[in-house]
């Protein structure tokens, strides 16, 4: 196993230098400057030149190029053009974009698993019953709901109408479990809480753009359980398993729940690039401030250092995400050799 | 001078400067109205002001590098005018602008000033003594010739760089008195010379070209070392941003704490401000204040004024009828400006422009000479078709010598309001006989092909100057000629305006200026219109105008009994009354051991 992870890692070097090579040329090609945020009647040419040279950008592309790669190698992501900072500095650390997105994607992830699963298994216990057409229904819907959309919607109904309702019903303190706030990762005032205030307050914050990022792929999830479940419960073991008097529970999360995994678990490692994708849009709306914004700041102001950056992150989550999902697959199912 | 100076001009102004922030900050104001935001103004009955609190603010984007000499516009040109002092204060009284010295603000550094030498070519300045840097370091006079070498030196590339291109040379006579000598007398030598001072003992280590990877800039949590009211306290990228109180500076501050934080998506922003969770609310569209407004909303609108105008412009070689003055006005003559404002509901927030010069103007606009184009189809026909632009095929569009009056209008995508207008403008000229296609694009390329004259018609805005000196905008060189107009006349009297010694005598030779370009209608001016701030009634003392939104943040306050917080889990609360003491900043722990020391 060890061997197949080493392969597999130095494989995905030359792809990873391939994704990020096109995407040097791709952004460096498409019509736009760095400089054209400066570029107003108060600063004159000879202001915009001087940038343009102390930025690097008056050399040839391919020069550029080789000098990018030889700082890339070094592990030297540059300099943000957009947020004047090294962006070494802008992705890591515990109040860094990458750790931010991160927060967001993983709470996501356990939100679209344990809510995905459980509907799914319920969908396939109670086949056809009203239940399952209701979840089926439920599922779909969320399924086919554009995130931003929902995430607006999220905001409407458990910021602002929450809100609303709080102050036209004082004496109503049960609302304060569906009243979130609407945008951030903490309140103002956060230094200013005990250690549980600020988990809830954490809490809080990350609860809404959770959902808006995550109910979607829950859908999906649902789907693919109730499929890979329905599969597994009408198989000779489990009716041998039922045959020898154990209790429905024990047949269902014991036996069928663990083999109904096996396809579901695979899921995990292919999820992540899509959430990250979705965290775009999700952080524009609920003023998160993680990677997703970042990419798109930099795209439009052709932060060429900041996009070689994110992209590497993302590429690199992408190539791993599909790693995580084999190593998954052979560790849950023994018939599937690495080799 | 130049027309876009706003950016030196004061805290908003540069901000605005930056014109793909400004052109992004235009398309956030989509622009539907309902009735001017005029609600009570509790400003005008604030009562006595009361210390503590916290104000939250809510801005679209983060700051980036807060420096009088590296800000680009955006947040950074706000806040540096709140954190550096100069030698004296912009400010906007009575349509000009006007420099304060410290017997009018505490903001400037100067209490006196004087024109010096026999052409009144240098300026001196007599700086007050006592005021210190946020690390207890006095500013003096070597702060002041340290920062001019400093936004002059090409390796720093500033921005700001030409602002200071007439100062020949700047020189302490002693720790309190600095002179400026500049290459010629103009109207605004104040304006050059008070630019924000920075700290030379903080910077002269790092020299020009390390400047921008200071750890100010990089971390200026505990490193920025600031002269004005407040400093950075603690900064959470892309999320926060808190400013917590200079204690070495007088007046101290009224608030705690003015915590400004990032809230990109238009809709968050009016769900924030309903929430009660944010105090004073930046970019919010026209449409969305009838929303926000009403019978105990507890809001109001402040504007700045009159700061952007609307136009289409007309790239004279890219289409013959563009070179033709005539159809340009005629084209314009075909636009139902007031009815387009009254379409998308901007009444209250936009006037219909006539020229470069903003009603804000009280020394250059003259409405009596410059007037808007009348909507007139009629007038428009008559002048196309004396022109020789004539339908003789009967397809709907006009033609001349075989080419047909057909061009793309193009604009930046992501305004709303610009999408409305240019469509509604492709209706009323196909009325006429004109064929316009709409064509969308992105911000950036937006701007590169404007600049770059890669266009026939386009939809755009300008940030409107606070200077007087529009010949960047029309020099025949200058890559904001955009049209590539090249009206001599005009030209011929905005460099006699150049060479006078003093507005009252330049400011007639820029009027006509105007007026002769506006005869030639290179664009077809559309409004002119205010950027919009939702304030919560609790907030006191704020004074928002066409200068900026943040000139007196140190005199902003919040009664005592309303300092206990919003009704929002994500909203505003401030620590108990004396909590500023436990605040977590090391920029605070600093300034109150300084204090102490005090």
């Amino acid at each position: 196993m060890i061997g197949y992870l080493i392969r597999r890692v130095l494989g995905a070097i030359p792809l990873l230098l391939g994704i990020l090579t096109i995407i040097f040329f791709i952004i460096h090609i498409a019509p736009g400057d760095p400089t054209a945020r400066f570029v107003n009647p108060n600063v004159s040419p000879r202001v915009i030149e001087q940038m343009r040279h102390n930025l690097g950008l008056d050399q040839p592309l391919h020069i550029q190029y080789a000098k990018w790669l030889w700082n890339f190698i070094r592990g030297d992501f540059g300099y943000s053009f957009g947020m004047q900072q090294p962006i070494g500095q802008i992705l890591k650390g515990w109040n860094g974009v990458l750790w931010n997105t991160l927060q967001l994607t993983l709470v996501a992830l356990v939100m679209i698993f344990v809510v995905g699963m459980l509907v799914g298994i319920v969908q396939a216990v109670r086949q056809y019953s009203v239940a399952d057409n209701v979840l089926s229904f439920v599922a779909l819907f969320f399924y086919s709901m554009p995130s931003f959309w929902f995430a607006l919607m999220l905001i409407l109904l458990f910021s602002l109408k929450a809100n609303q309702l709080m102050a036209a019903h004082p004496g109503w303190h049960w609302l304060g479990w569906f009243q979130f706030p609407a945008s951030g990762m903490t309140s103002v005032g956060y230094e200013y809480m005990s250690f549980g205030g600020k988990v809830a307050d954490r809490f809080k914050h990350i609860f809404l753009p959770a959902v808006a990022l995550g109910i979607g792929n829950a859908a999906g999830v649902a789907r693919y359980m109730r499929g890979s479940m329905l599969e597994v419960i009408h198989q000779d073991f489990i009716r041998t398993a039922r045959a020898k008097g154990l209790s429905e529970r024990t047949v269902i999360f014991k036996h069928a729940l663990r083999n109904a995994l096996i396809p579901i678990i695979t899921l995990l490692g292919l999820y992540l690039p899509f959430l990250l994708s979705g965290a775009v849009l999700v952080e524009t709306i609920f003023g998160w401030p993680g990677m997703g914004r970042a990419i798109v700041d930099a795209i439009l102001q052709r932060d060429y250092p900041m996009v070689m950056a994110t992209s590497f992150v993302i590429a690199a989550m992408v190539v791993l995400g599909n790693l995580l999902s084999d190593v998954l697959y052979a560790v849950v199912d023994p018939r599937i050799r690495t080799e | 001078m130049h027309p876009m100076r706003t950016s030196t001009r004061g805290p908003a102004l540069l901000r605005t400067a930056a014109l793909p922030a400004l052109l992004a900050l235009a398309a956030a104001c989509g622009d539907r109205r309902p009735a001017p935001g005029t609600a009570a103004r509790p400003d005008s009955a604030d009562g006595t002001p009361e210390p503590g609190g916290t104000a939250v603010v809510v801005e679209l984007g983060d700051m980036e590098m807060p420096s009088p000499l590296l800000a680009q516009g955006g947040l950074d040109s706000d806040l540096f005018d709140v954190l550096y002092m100069g030698l004296t204060r912009g400010a906007w009284r009575d349509g000009r602008p006007v420099y304060l010295t410290s017997s009018e603000s505490p903001m400037a550094l100067a209490y006196h000033w004087e024109y010096v030498g026999a052409d009144s070519t240098a300026l001196r300045y007599r700086m007050r003594r006592g005021v210190r840097w946020s690390d207890g370091q006095p500013v003096t006079a070597a702060d002041v010739v340290f920062t001019y070498a400093l936004f002059a030196d090409p390796r720093v590339a500033s921005p700001r760089q030409d602002d200071v291109a007439q100062i020949d040379s700047v020189r302490a006579e002693n720790d309190s008195t600095v002179v400026f000598y500049f290459k010629r007398r103009y109207p605004d030598m104040l304006f050059a010379s008070g630019i924000p001072v920075v700290p030379r003992h903080v910077y002269e280590a790092a020299g020009p070209g390390g400047i921008r990877g200071h750890p100010s800039f990089t971390d200026p949590v505990g490193h920025v070392v600031v002269s004005g009211p407040f400093t950075i306290g603690a900064w959470s990228r892309g999320s926060s941003i808190t400013l917590v109180p200079n204690l070495y500076f007088s007046p101290k501050p009224r608030l705690d704490r003015v915590v400004i934080r990032v809230v990109p998506e238009a809709t968050t922003r009016v769900v924030e401000v309903r929430n009660r969770a944010a105090d004073f609310v930046r970019g919010i569209s026209f449409d969305q204040v009838p929303q926000l407004l009403g019978p105990g909303s507890g809001l109001r609108v402040e504007r700045e004024h009159k700061r952007f105008w609307e136009y289409i412009a007309y790239q004279e070689s890219a289409h013959p009828a563009f070179a033709d003055p005539q159809v340009r006005r005629a084209l314009g003559m075909a636009i139902d400006v007031p009815g387009i404002i009254r379409a998308l509901r901007m009444e209250g927030f936009t006037q219909q422009a006539a020229g470069p010069y903003s009603p804000i103007f009280r020394d250059l606009f003259d409405s009596t000479r410059m007037k808007p184009l009348p909507y007139d189809t009629a007038g428009a026909k008559r002048i196309l078709e004396a022109r020789g632009w004539r339908d003789a095929d009967g397809d709907g569009v006009r033609e001349k010598d075989g080419q047909p009056l057909r061009f793309t209008l193009l604009t930046n995508s992501g305004n709303a309001r610009r999408a409305d207008v240019s469509q509604i403008v492709q209706q009323q000229w196909k009325k006429v006989g004109v064929d316009a296609r709409l064509q969308q694009i992105e911000t950036n390329v937006f701007f590169g092909n404007i600049t770059g004259k890669k266009f026939e018609a386009a939809l755009g805005s300008w940030q409107v100057p606070l200077s007087a000196d529009i010949t960047i905008m029309w020099s025949p060189q200058s890559p904001f000629n955009i049209t590539g107009y090249d009206g001599q006349e005009g030209w011929a009297l905005m460099q006699q305006a150049l060479a006078q010694p003093t507005a009252a005598k330049a400011d007639p030779l820029w009027r006509a200026a105007a007026e002769r370009i506006v005869q030639d209608q290179p664009y077809t001016w559309l409004y002119y219109y205010d950027q919009v701030t939702v304030v919560r009634d609790r907030l006191r003392g704020v004074r928002v105008d066409s200068y900026g939104a943040y000139q007196n943040l140190w005199e902003w306050w919040i009664p005592r009994s309303l300092q206990g917080g919003t009704g929002s889990a994500g909203g505003a609360s401030s620590p108990a009354p004396g909590a500023g003491a436990r605040d977590t900043s090391r920029n605070q722990a600093q300034n109150q051991k300084q204090n102490g020391k005090r």
